[in-house]
């Protein structure tokens, strides 16, 4: 009952903190110098063109009047408003960008999770060893190297010195995309059964996932040798070793535990900023995500899709930080011992 | 461990729940149409697909193919080829008949009329007629985006017969003609048809605006197949074109955006690229010429590469010290062949480029003399300090090139004791500061390209007051040529209009309210074993974006297609 209350209290917190949000980047789209309306129908369009377009807009009306049709429409209607980067609705623009973003964020986060869950265990058992060694280095080299610098490596590897995978997009020419379901082409392709489809998603997918999954993944290996380092020090360690438990079984059943419980509360969040800072990546293949449209947006004054998307954003952090809470309460009984005391 | 692993398990599983709850939320589509364009009535006989016979080139996004709405380079590339126009720029800059097979001006050069070609078909079947040309001019008039401002100027048009149009203008206006390249004409039964309603133009809805953004109603030779937001507009030949058709020509044409080099150069290694962007830097082309098969085409646009001062902001508004930066420019060092920023571009002349027609080759401008800027910055009300007046000077961040230039004015203007105070800025910024003389920098990059393929074009958007806060005119200089520029932009007599061109291009050069720094030979990294386009072949092109692109007149060869 604790929990549920404590997850409603979140949610009902979360709220407030897009209502805030949505009024800030709202406020902040809008005071960007230009205007919004010549940007979009060019230098040369006539006075009453762009009149016409403050008016759709609402432009022509005071701010707090903007905001309150806004929130009118988007909670009524659940309309955004018009693109003027697309000319479409952005909750449309959403809806086929949001899933291209969500498939390569699950691959990236899957594969840096594993990977970097993976790289801190043999990191920690084979602790000052030169498998230690190296596998720090490779971690300082995940942080420390941008995701675009990675992509671009990738793509001069493996898409023209040994091309072997995809550089551009979501399907190679030809391939067709699945009929919509979930709007993410591998679960598409597998819920109807069309494994070519499939395989080339996938394959698209394999360069920018990486890429983007590399510092989340350094940092993801480096905290779990350093949780399981400490541990392995502590002394119900020791009285496991002097009871003659084995090595693996320490590592597998007892380590492991608790030493995943920092990592496990740092990962979701930086799986999560992967929908923003995707951009880069999405841009550099030329992949239609929802962080490449956000940039767009900001760099075109797009004031509609501007707040449409950190919207979107700020949902996604929200809810993974509830996700996050709920996880490691899950999987450490003692944050709920301490919760139902407090 | 096999709780951890049940526990793990079970968070994946609602993860993966959540997302395809999230997604879902999404409206279902239909799955794209996997119809094959009808094969040519002449195909070679061989086997290849029409995905074979596609061509693509990366340009720009977002695209608008619609005639109403784009205006950008990328979204004329679309509309050429998916529209006709009522007459046709050649690569020499002439105009030849195009859906108007044979026109007539009336003495006074207000009324014009216009004979349309017979037999014309549109991609939805119907015949072209001259209600359509109506109907596309009251479009234009109705949504006033795009290009649209090009005929703000005819007062009224009827249709005499089903192909004879007639326009009649509020005042005569001697490049109409050239102005026409641009009247891609629409039909009227097919935007009836897809009318949205309602919308911001009244009995018209939206003008179907929001199902031309994935459609088309045009009868160019090509037509819109798909077009996904934010990466690409496909478009098959449409077989009914009035044209003709060459067994080779592409059947396929696929536009889309691709920033990234790397990726570019992937592209053009595995044959899924026939032509590049003009924007890269000139150290991408290079690398883009070693992959076998692929050369850099180049030629002149019609684009010059301006340097605009504003000329009401310190230190810029002396005409002194603005001569003395345009005689800081290095500009025979910009287009070095060997070692330019911009190799083998040509020197500018003025305002216009040396392409259009009305274009002056006699004209006096500057050339890069520090003691002549030492001259003019002496005559100055700033010669003092004009250390104490720094220029402010934004450059696109998209174009690399342009930083080099900014670097080399600025090295160079310190020399005689300048100081150039250099910005990068996204485009979309830069067309904001150009909104207001408050945000205008003193010096604003822009590449220059006419709407028309005549020198008017470039004179009115650089210098008429009625353009001043755009991008083409960051001057801030009032009406002070405007009598001058409308009187011979009025002017039918085209010996008599280029000769006040002439005149009036001078005393632009003498005012000094940019540096021209060169007409830009663009370039494009190009695919030559199995593709052929003449732009790779040719030392200039129309002066008219989207024309020299023409796909209709590009050929395939996928036999010759490295495996």
């Amino acid at each position: 009952m604790n929990m549920v209350f404590f997850i409603l209290r979140r949610l009902a917190l979360a709220i407030l903190v897009l209502f805030g949000l949505s009024i800030l980047i709202f406020i902040i789209a809008r005071v960007i110098p230009g205007d919004p309306a010549r940007m979009a129908l060019g230098p040369r369009a006539p006075e009453y063109a762009i009149e016409n377009l403050r008016k759709q807009m609402y432009l022509d009306k005071p701010i707090y009047e903007q905001y309150y049709i806004w929130v009118k429409n988007f909670l009524t209607k659940g309309d955004l408003g018009i693109s003027l980067l697309t000319r479409r609705p952005v909750q449309e623009d959403i809806k086929e960008f949001f899933p291209a973003t969500l498939e390569l964020v699950i691959v990236s986060g899957i594969f840096m999770a594993v990977t970097g869950i993976l790289l801190g265990v043999v990191s920690a058992r084979y602790r000052e060893s030169w498998v230690d060694s190296f596998t720090r280095v490779l971690a300082y080299f995940g942080i420390a190297t941008p995701s675009f610098v990675w992509l671009v490596l990738f793509i001069l590897l493996f898409g023209y010195v040994w091309p072997i995978l995809p550089t551009v997009g979501r399907l190679s020419r030809g391939i067709m995309p699945p009929p919509h379901i979930t709007g993410m082409f591998t679960i598409d392709s597998i819920l109807t059964g069309n494994w070519r489809t499939f395989w080339d998603a996938l394959l698209h997918l394999i360069m920018p996932a990486i890429a983007l999954a590399m510092g989340g993944l350094s940092q993801a290996a480096r905290i779990t040798r350093s949780s399981m380092a400490d541990h392995m020090d502590k002394d119900y360690v020791t009285l496991l070793r002097a009871f003659g438990v084995p090595n693996r079984s320490i590592f597998m059943k007892y380590l492991l535990k608790f030493s995943l419980i920092p990592t496990i509360s740092i990962l979701p969040l930086d799986i999560a900023a992967l929908f923003a800072n995707g951009f880069i990546a999405e841009t550099v293949v030329n992949y239609p995500g929802l962080s490449r449209y956000g940039m767009s947006a900001i760099l075109n004054k797009d004031l509609n899709a501007i707040v449409g998307v950190i919207i979107v954003l700020g949902a996604i952090y929200t809810l993974v930080t509830i996700l996050i809470d709920i996880i490691v309460a899950y999987l450490d009984p003692r944050v709920r011992l301490i919760r139902r005391a407090a | 461990m096999k709780k951890i692993l049940k526990k793990c398990l079970v968070v994946v599983a609602m993860v993966g729940v959540a997302s395809i709850l999230l997604t879902s939320c999404a409206t279902p589509q239909p799955p794209p149409s996997s119809s094959s364009p009808t094969p040519a009535s002449t195909q070679p006989a061989t086997s290849f697909k029409p995905e074979d016979y596609m061509v693509s080139l990366e340009e720009d996004w977002p695209t608008f193919s619609d005639p109403a709405v784009g205006a950008d380079f990328s979204d004329m590339i679309a509309v050429t080829n998916v529209y006709d126009a009522l007459v046709f720029v050649n690569n020499d800059n002439t105009i030849k008949p195009w859906l108007a097979e044979k026109w007539e001006m009336s003495p006074d050069g207000k009324v014009w009329t216009f004979y349309l070609r017979k037999g014309v078909k549109f991609h939805n079947g119907e015949t072209l007629k001259a209600s359509d040309v109506v109907f596309t001019l009251k479009r234009y008039h109705t949504i006033g985006e795009g290009t649209s401002w090009l005929w703000l100027n005819i007062d009224d048009a009827k249709a005499i017969d089903d192909y004879t149009v007639q326009f009649t203008l509020k005042k005569p206006f001697g490049p109409f003609l050239y102005t026409l390249v641009r009247f891609y004409v629409v039909s009227e039964k097919e935007v009836m048809a897809h009318l949205k309603q309602p919308g911001p133009y009244g009995e018209y809805g939206d003008f179907a605006k929001e199902w031309l953004l994935t459609h088309d109603a045009g009868c160019g030779p090509y037509k819109i197949k798909e077009v996904k937001t934010e990466e690409y507009v496909l478009m098959e030949k449409f077989d009914d074109w009035w044209g003709g058709w060459d067994p080779n020509a592409p059947k396929l044409f696929k536009l889309f955006a691709e920033p990234d080099s790397s990726t570019i150069r992937s592209l053009l290694a595995s044959r899924e690229l026939e032509i590049t962007d003009e924007w890269q830097a000139i150290e991408t082309y290079k690398a883009f010429a070693q992959i076998p098969g692929v050369k850099i085409a180049k030629y002149l646009v019609g684009h010059n590469f301006a340097l605009r001062f504003h000329c009401a902001k310190p230190p810029t508004d002396d005409v002194h010290f603005r001569r003395a930066l345009a005689y800081c420019f290095d500009y025979n060092a910009v287009v070095d062949p060997e070692i330019g920023i911009s190799p083998g571009s040509a020197l500018a002349k003025g305002p216009c480029v040396s392409t259009v027609p009305g274009w002056d080759p006699n004209l006096t401008t500057y050339t890069y003399d520090l003691e002549k800027a030492k001259e003019e910055l002496a005559k100055s009300k700033y010669a003092d300090n004009p250390g104490a007046y720094p220029v402010t000077f934004y450059w696109a961040a998209e174009v690399p090139f342009e930083e080099k230039v900014a670097l080399m004015l600025q090295a160079n203007a310190a020399k005689i004791g300048i100081k150039v105070e250099i910005t990068k800025m996204p485009f979309g910024n830069m067309i904001a500061a150009a909104q207001s003389p408050d945000t205008t920098p003193n010096i604003f990059t822009e590449i220059n390209a006419p709407y028309y393929p005549e020198a008017g074009a470039q004179i009115q958007s650089e210098m008429h007051s009625s353009t001043q806060g755009t991008v083409n005119n960051t001057h801030w200089l009032g009406t002070i040529l405007d009598q001058e520029i409308d009187d011979a932009l009025a002017t039918l007599d085209e010996k008599e209009r280029f000769a006040k061109y002439a005149k009036l291009q001078q005393e632009i050069i003498d005012l000094c309210p940019t540096i021209w720094a060169f007409d830009q030979l663009e370039q494009r990294a190009v695919q030559t074993g199995y593709f052929y386009w003449v732009g790779s072949d040719l030392n200039s092109v129309a002066a008219c974006s989207g024309y020299p692109l023409y796909v209709h007149d590009m050929r395939i060869y996928p036999e010759k297609k490295p495996k």
